[in-house]
């Protein structure tokens, strides 16, 4: 079974960038726009990782990384923040939430890439 | 013999011969020992040769006499040989071991016989030799067998194979053997005598080279020992020792030194020994001048002494007038010595009063009151002494007439004062005769003093006047004083101007006051603060304004800046008066007014009014006076006040300016972030043929389009930093940190820039730094900006980066052979969006941002960040940050 990413991005060039590059490593991407959908696919799906972005309409990423923290069958998935905020802080708020990694925006694909398979082998 | 130069170990000289001899004496030794083995060696093998042969042919030639068993005939043959003196014994033996004939010296110190055994005998064929003890000497007994031979055929022995000639037993057989005894004793004296020579050669060496050594090391040392001795004598002060210089060794050059470090010493000493001379003199010159000075200081203080006699004198006499103050008193005294000294009877000390041109007595002594009252008005005033002797004869009827009512017949006046004199003392005598000369004289002394006296007191009165005005003048300025640093209080300018008019009342002796400020468009004046009004009164003036068209008085004294007095006799006119409703309300009629204007800064901000109606006291020129003062501080403050009001708007104004500005740069990173994340990240993946092979043209470009991408984030970025250091939102996260380990990342990844320049990069970085505490993502940002800075600004050479400790702070270096920095700019540089010049920014890029970020970062770590340069040779920057910042250390 090939490995399962849940993208959680409102922004549709950044989730074709996310696509495109775990697409290209042979990963099955699954594609959430909105904080309540992310929860919602995360409980379906059951990924092996989850990319979140943090500024999101509505839900945002730390309360939709809690939800799916506070699930126990869901808990050991790894889950990368990706933020365009980069102020001081904002990493101690998404570690707070339950994120394992932070990333901010740009990233680059290569460094993401290596983050997830970094995290992806410590599962 | 104890030789003077081998005393002790240390002389130089003593070293060599210690260090040479015993390696010479141990060579001849050596030499002389395996000389005398190999000697002793070939001797030994010469004679046991000579002994063999000996031996064998005695053997031989014993054949016949031992077959006939006839003594005489071997002792024959024995004979031969025993006169050879090395032979210490023969025997020969028969077969079976008799002894058939003996010969030697030593024939009965030979040892038993070992008689060989029949089977030894069978196979000895040839001598053996054997070491044997002769006389407790080392011998060599030779066994030689004597053999006779049947005689064999010339043919049988050509027809015997080779190898077995003799061998048959029919042929040969052994009948006896001869023992030989050689005495070693020649060989051993022979050794000796060889020893002895060596001996002699190791004796005739060593004395040679002791000798040798003696003049070779007499050589070196003579010239150190010269040097020795010289430097000795410098030492000891003798400089003019000049050291030849024979030799251009190193010696030699030592003593070239020594003579240059002689003259400069000499020179020095010179020196000194002249400044001291001249020190000398000086200080004899000095103590001459000394001794004259005292004889001076001695001749003035005899003077001073005569002097101060004198003044005693003078100063006793006058003690009296002097002590007292009281002007009465003193000059009873006065009239007391008078009488006493004139020998009179009465005296006493009148004032002329030139108003009514009359005296009136000041001071009596034994003047009874009826005659000072008859006497009181009469007009004498003579600008010199006078007497009159015979009061009878008196020109004035009236003096006359109540002196001798008294019983007075002469009379002696002396005026003082000086030429406007007024007083004058009078001297009455019951007896009628002259004063004479000295008693005229004493009294003159006497007035003169009485005239000091007189002066002291005025004066002392006067002093005292003035010091009670001073007294009071410095109270009110006290107390205005208080009164203005209360003005500075921190407490709202209402209550402040209230208490402060509250306490003023007492001091310029004012009722009431009002301060009256008129509104920003000069419309209208409105009551602030008051005192001594009745609360109603109080309250109706401070919530309706006065148009300042009909404001009377304080319209005139607010337009033209001058302060307006009314009392009873000036009253306020009434032009000038405030119209109704005001002037209706009888708590605000009054006669005594002030109407004072505040000015502060040029500026008139409005009327201070205050009045006496309550009290109906007259308005002093003194109580204006200070109202003005008054007036003048409550205006400053005033304006202060207004100042600060201000001042904290405008505070409050651009704190929250900043706050939207911050808000909004965070916001605008954000935004700009999103869509630079898509640009990047297309371009990474594209170049990472995500999307298929891409042609090398467009890898190019896309080169590009990922390197503006990333400047324009770092730009983003540095605005953000810039943004939050304004804010006070940029806080550093404490952690313990290698600087290894930062200025290896930070080199690491600028590594390949430096490489694409051809410029070196060099790490100079101690192994044992300490671990440090900061925020080491900070601190790499500050490096990677000096280091990328470096690299961007340098075209050729090198850049280096060097970490040093100083006293608990890490200082690290960024070196370059860039372009330099002219000094103008050096501050500059450090400011927000400062690069030398315009042009520079184009060509190299940068926001300009990332010094001011470094610097604000080091200076938040508690550090500093310098650069030097040199135009054209290159800059260093430098920042030192504590190692160990502490958490509740500097912050943003």
């Amino acid at each position: 079974m090939s490995t399962r990413i849940l993208v959680v991005e409102d922004q549709e060039d950044n989730r074709r960038i996310l696509r495109d590059l775990l697409g290209s490593v042979g990963f099955e991407v699954i594609e959430a726009v909105t904080g309540q959908e992310g929860v919602r696919l995360a409980e379906v799906h059951r990924p092996d990782l989850i990319l979140m972005d943090i500024q999101l309409p509505g839900l945002d990423g730390y309360e939709a990384t809690r939800r799916i923290k506070a699930n126990p069958a869901l808990r050991p998935i790894p889950i990368i923040a990706v933020t365009s905020y980069a102020l001081s802080g904002d990493d101690v708020k998404a570690f707070a939430a339950g994120c394992d990694a932070y990333v901010t925006k740009p990233f680059s694909p290569r460094a993401l890439l290596a983050k997830i398979r970094e995290h992806l082998a410590t599962r | 013999v104890k030789i003077r130069w081998l005393r002790g170990f240390s002389t130089f000289r003593a070293k060599i011969f210690w260090s040479v001899i015993p390696v010479i004496l141990a060579l001849l030794i050596f030499h002389a020992f395996m000389d005398l083995r190999e000697h002793r060696r070939l001797v030994e093998s010469e004679f046991t040769k000579r002994g063999l042969g000996m031996a064998a042919s005695l053997g031989q030639g014993s054949e016949l006499g031992v077959l006939a068993e006839n003594r005489g005939l071997l002792e024959s043959s024995i004979s031969g040989i025993v006169g050879d003196p090395d032979v210490a014994y023969v025997f020969i033996h028969a077969d079976d071991g008799r002894v058939l004939a003996t010969g030697g010296k030593a024939v009965d110190d030979a040892v038993a016989p070992a008689i060989p055994t029949a089977g030894d005998r069978s196979t000895m064929t040839r001598v053996v030799a054997r070491p044997v003890r002769i006389k407790d000497q080392k011998g060599i007994e030779f066994l030689a067998p004597i053999v006779s031979e049947s005689v064999a055929t010339p043919d049988e022995l050509l027809l015997q194979p080779p190898g077995k000639a003799g061998g048959g037993p029919t042929q040969r057989r052994t009948i006896g053997f001869i023992r030989l005894g050689l005495s070693l004793e020649s060989v051993e004296h022979h050794v000796l005598g060889l020893a002895r020579l060596w001996v002699g050669i190791t004796a005739v060496f060593f004395g040679i080279s002791s000798v040798t050594i003696y003049l070779f090391s007499n050589r070196i040392t003579r010239p150190i020992k010269q040097l020795t001795a010289h430097a000795q004598k410098i030492a000891e002060g003798e400089l003019e020792q000049t050291i030849p210089v024979r030799s251009r060794d190193e010696i030699g050059r030592l003593g070239a030194t020594f003579n240059t470090m002689a003259g400069a010493l000499k020179e020095n000493i010179d020196e000194k020994e002249r400044v001291l001379r001249e020190l000398q003199e000086l200080n004899q010159t000095l103590e001459k001048r000394i001794h004259q000075r005292t004889a001076e200081l001695e001749e003035r203080t005899v003077a001073l002494e005569d002097s101060l006699q004198e003044v005693q004198t003078l100063a006793e006499i006058s003690r009296t007038v002097s002590s007292s103050l009281d002007l009465r008193q003193v000059l009873t005294t006065v009239a007391a010595h008078a009488v006493g000294r004139a020998s009179a009877d009465a005296c006493g000390v009148f004032e002329f009063d030139p108003d009514r041109r009359a005296f009136h007595v000041v001071a009596s002594h034994d003047l009874d009151g009826r005659f000072l009252e008859e006497l009181e008005g009469t007009d004498l005033q003579p600008a010199a002494p006078v007497q009159i002797p015979e009061l009878r004869n008196a020109p004035d009827a009236r003096l006359r007439d109540c002196a001798l009512r008294a019983g007075f017949r002469a009379l002696l006046l002396v005026p003082f004062g000086g030429a406007d004199a007024r007083h004058s003392l009078v001297v009455l005598r019951r007896r009628p005769g002259t004063f004479s000369e000295r008693v005229v004289g004493v009294l003159t002394a006497l007035a003169d003093q009485s005239k000091v006296a007189i002066e002291n007191a005025r004066l002392f009165r006067a002093v005292e006047s003035q010091r009670l005005q001073l007294e009071q003048l410095s109270a009110n300025l006290e107390h205005l004083y208080r009164l203005s640093t209360a003005l500075q209080e921190p407490l709202s300018l209402r209550d402040q101007l209230g208490r402060v008019l509250d306490a003023a009342r007492d001091v310029v002796r004012i009722d009431r006051f009002y301060i009256w400020v008129v509104t920003p468009d000069s419309e209208q004046l409105i009551a602030l603060a008051g005192a001594g009004f009745a609360a109603e009164d109080a309250r109706r003036l401070e919530t309706v304004p006065i148009p300042l068209a009909e404001a009377g008085a304080m319209r005139l004294a607010f337009r033209d800046g001058v302060a307006l007095v009314f009392n009873e006799g000036n009253p306020l006119p009434a032009e000038l008066r405030l119209p109704d409703p005001w002037s209706s309300r009888p708590a605000l009629r009054t006669s005594r007014f002030v109407v004072t204007p505040m000015i502060a800064r040029g500026r008139t901000l409005g009327v201070l009014t205050a009045d006496n109606k309550g009290s109906r006291r007259p308005i002093e020129a003194r109580t204006v006076n200070m109202l003005q003062i008054f007036a003048s501080h409550a205006a400053v403050a005033i304006d202060n006040a207004r100042l600060f009001q201000e001042i904290d708007d405008k505070g409050r104004q651009l704190e929250l300016a900043s706050l939207h500005k911050s808000q909004f740069l965070a916001n605008m990173s954000h935004e700009l972030r999103t869509p630079l994340n898509a640009i990047l990240g297309y371009t990474e993946l594209i170049l990472d043929r995500i999307y298929g092979e891409v042609p090398e043209a467009i890898r190019e470009v896309l080169g590009h389009l990922d390197r503006s991408g990333r400047h324009l984030l770092g730009l983003i970025n540095d605005v953000l930093d810039l943004s939050k250091i304004e804010a006070g939102a940029f806080t550093l996260s404490l952690a313990e940190y290698s600087m290894q380990d930062v200025v290896q990342t930070v080199a690491t990844s600028v590594e390949p820039l430096a490489a694409e320049k051809g410029l070196r990069l060099k790490l100079d970085v101690p192994d044992d730094l300490p671990i440090g505490r900061g925020d080491e993502r900070r601190l790499a940002q500050v490096l990677l900006n000096l280091l990328g800075n470096a690299i961007k600004f340098t075209e050729a050479g090198e850049v280096r980066v060097t970490v040093r400790t100083e006293v608990r702070s890490f200082r690290v270096s960024v070196v370059d052979t860039g372009p330099g920095i002219p000094p103008e700019h050096r501050e500059r540089i450090f400011g927000e969006f400062q690069q030398i010049d315009a042009s520079s920014t184009r060509k190299k890029g940068g926001t300009g941002l990332g010094l001011t970020i470094a610097r604000r970062i080091v200076e938040m770590h508690g550090g500093r960040v310098a650069v030097d340069s040199v135009l054209g040779l290159g800059s260093t920057f430098t920042f030192t940050v504590p190692i160990l910042v502490s958490g509740d250390g500097p912050r943003a």
